[in-house]
C-alpha cells in the first residue's frame, strides 16, 4: 500500500501560538515523514498539538521553527493538491449554498462550468450523495455533511487528504459507514491521507501508521505501523490479533504520556 | 404562524374596539370633540382617496422612504463592512458611531430645516441619517460573527482576497443585513413621515399636519390610520422577501429573522 515516494517530511517543527500574557508553545520539534498513498492517523489525548499539526500540514499556519515540505516545496499557505476536511460540519459548510456549489467552491476560479459540473457530480457520487446536490446543508445529517467534505476533498483533485478528527461529531454507526467510504475513495484515488482522531479503534483500523503525539509543547513519541492486510473490514479486521496488541500498544504509549 | 384559527383570534380585539367605539359615539355616551366616530373616519378616508391626496401624500412618502432605505442600505451596508473587516477602522470610528447613532435623528430636524431648506432632499437626508445606522451595526457584528472555519475553507479553496470577500464574507454577512435593511426601512418611514410633519405640506405627515391645521380630525385620523397600515405592510412584505432571499436559512430561523 504504501507508496514509495515522499509526500511530507516535517523536520524538527515548532510551533508557538498566541495565548493569554503572550504566547504557548503548542508543538516541540516534531519531525516525521508521510509517504505518498499512505494513511497515517495522529492520536493523543487533547491539548497535545494534534489540530495545530494538521493546520501546519494544511499550511494554514506558519512554523515558528522548523520545516514541513511537501513533495518537496516548502508548505507556506494551503498547497493547491491538500484539502482538508474539518471535523465541525456546521461551521464547514457554507450553509447559504446547495450541497453541489459546497462541493465547487475551490473549483470555481479554476474550471469552466461544464467541467465543474462533470467533477462534482463525479464527486458527490463517490460518497453515495449523488441525489442530494440540490440541498442546502441544513438538511443533511451530520455524516452527510462529512460527506459532502469529503466530496469537496475528492471534487478538487487533491492527493492528499488531511482531517481533523472527521468522524469524532458522529455516532458509531454513521462513524463506521464514513470510514468504509474513506477507506473504498481512497483505495481508489490512491490518496495521501493524514487524519487526527482520539479515537484509537480508529485510527488502527485506517491507518498505515499510526503517530503518537504527546506532552505539552506536543511531540510525536511513538510511531506504530500497523501492519493490518487491506481491504480492512469492520468485523474482520477488528477480530484480529494484530488489531488487539495495536490497541495495547497504543493505549500503552498513551497512558505513559500521563504518567510520566 | 400559518394557523387560521390564531390568526382570527388576532382580529377579535381591534373589530370589538372599533364596534365599541362606534357604540359609544352613535349612541350619545362618548361626546368628545376630538374624537370622530369610526364611520365619519371612514368617509374622511374616501373622501381622500378619491380627491386624489392620499395617493399624491403616500407616494411623496413611499418615494422618499424607498429611495432613504436603498442609500442607507448600501452606505450603511459598505461601511459596516469596512468597520467589521478593518479592526483599525473600527477602533478609531466605533465610538463616534455610537454616539452618532443615539442622537435622535427627530433633534437634528429643526438644524437640517435650517442648514438645507424645507425641500424633499432634506427630507431624505435625515431620513438616510437616521436609516443607515441599524444597517451599519449589524453588518459590522456580522462580519466579525463569520466562523473563522469558514475563513479556513476559504483558504484552502485557495480564494484570493476579492473572492474571499465575494464567496464567504458577503454572503455570510447577508441574512444580518437583510434583517438591518428591514429595520432601515421602517425607520425611514419613520422619519420621512415625521420630517413631512415639520415641512408640510408634501407627504403623509404633511397631509396629517394640513388637516390638523384646518380642524378637520375625521381626516386627521383617516391619515392616521394609513400610516399604520402602510407600516404593518411594509413589515410584513419586508419579512417576506427576507424568507424568500434567504433559501439556506432553516424555515423557523427565517420567520423570527
Amino acid at each position: 500500500m504504501t507508496g514509495t515516494a515522499t509526500g511530507y517530511r516535517v523536520a524538527g517543527l515548532g510551533v508557538r501560538l498566541a495565548a493569554p500574557g503572550g504566547s504557548r508553545e503548542v508543538l516541540h520539534d516534531v519531525t516525521f515523514e508521510v509517504a505518498c498513498g499512505e494513511i497515517v492517523g495522529v492520536v493523543g489525548r487533547s491539548g497535545t498539538g494534534k489540530t495545530t499539526l494538521l493546520r501546519a500540514l494544511a499550511g494554514l499556519l506558519v512554523a515558528d521553527s522548523g520545516a514541513v515540505t511537501l513533495h518537496g516545496a516548502a508548505v507556506r499557505e494551503p498547497p493547491p493538491d491538500v484539502a482538508m476536511v474539518f471535523q465541525d460540519y456546521q461551521n464547514a459548510l457554507l450553509p447559504w449554498r446547495t450541497v453541489a456549489r459546497n462541493v465547487a467552491i475551490g473549483l470555481e476560479q479554476r474550471t469552466s462550468r461544464n467541467e465543474r459540473r462533470e467533477k462534482v457530480a463525479w464527486a458527490l457520487e463517490q460518497v453515495g450523495l449523488a441525489d442530494r446536490g440540490a440541498d442546502h446543508p441544513w438538511r443533511l445529517s451530520g455524516g452527510m455533511a462529512q460527506r459532502v467534505q469529503i466530496a469537496r476533498a475528492l471534487a478538487s483533485d487533491a492527493t492528499v487528504l488531511l482531517m481533523d478528527e472527521p468522524f469524532g461529531a458522529l455516532d458509531a454507526m454513521t462513524k463506521a459507514t464514513l470510514q468504509d467510504v474513506l477507506l473504498d475513495v481512497q483505495a481508489r484515488t490512491g490518496a495521501t491521507v493524514v487524519f487526527v482522531t482520539h479515537d484509537l479503534d480508529e485510527a488502527i483500523h485506517l491507518s498505515d501508521r499510526v503517530l503518537v503525539i504527546t506532552g505539552s509543547p506536543g511531540t510525536i513519541s511513538t510511531t506504530v505501523p500497523t501492519r493490518l492486510p487491506r481491504p480492512r473490514d469492520q468485523l474482520d479486521t477488528r477480530a484480529l490479533p494484530r488489531f488487539l496488541e495495536l490497541r495495547n500498544l497504543l493505549g500503552q504509549a498513551l497512558r505513559e504520556s500521563v504518567d510520566g | 404562524m400559518a394557523d387560521p384559527a390564531r390568526r382570527a383570534t388576532g382580529w377579535i380585539v381591534p373589530v370589538a374596539v372599533i364596534g365599541a367605539w362606534q357604540a359609544a359615539v352613535g349612541s350619545g355616551l362618548l361626546r368628545l370633540e376630538s374624537v370622530p366616530a369610526p364611520d365619519g373616519v371612514a368617509r374622511a378616508l374616501l373622501d381622500v382617496v378619491r380627491s386624489g391626496d392620499l395617493f399624491d401624500a403616500l407616494r411623496h412618502t413611499a418615494v422618499i422612504t424607498v429611495l432613504a432605505t436603498l442609500i442607507a442600505v448600501v452606505v450603511g451596508g459598505a461601511l459596516g463592512l469596512a468597520i467589521g473587516l478593518l479592526p483599525r477602522l473600527r477602533h478609531g470610528v466605533m465610538a463616534s458611531v455610537d454616539v452618532l447613532r443615539t442622537v435622535p435623528a427627530v433633534a437634528l430636524m429643526p438644524i437640517a430645516l435650517l442648514a438645507l431648506g424645507p425641500v424633499p432632499s432634506t427630507e431624505l437626508a435625515l431620513a438616510v441619517w437616521a436609516a443607515q445606522w441599524p444597517m451599519l451595526i449589524t453588518v459590522a457584528a456580522a462580519v466579525r460573527a463569520v466562523p473563522d472555519r469558514l475563513y479556513d475553507v476559504g483558504r484552502m479553496a485557495r480564494l484570493s482576497r476579492p473572492a474571499m470577500l465575494r464567496t464567504i464574507i458577503v454572503p455570510a454577512v447577508v441574512p444580518a443585513g437583510l434583517v438591518g435593511a428591514r429595520l432601515a426601512t421602517i425607520i425611514a418611514l419613520h422619519v420621512a413621515i415625521t420630517a413631512e410633519m415639520v415641512m408640510a405640506p408634501d407627504g403623509l405627515g404633511g397631509a396629517m399636519v394640513l388637516a390638523l391645521q384646518s380642524l378637520n380630525v375625521e381626516r386627521v385620523f383617516a391619515y392616521a390610520i394609513v400610516c399604520g397600515v402602510v407600516g404593518g405592510l411594509v413589515n410584513a412584505a419586508l419579512r417576506r422577501l427576507v424568507a424568500a432571499g434567504l433559501p439556506g436559512v432553516r424555515a423557523t430561523v427565517r420567520v423570527d429573522a
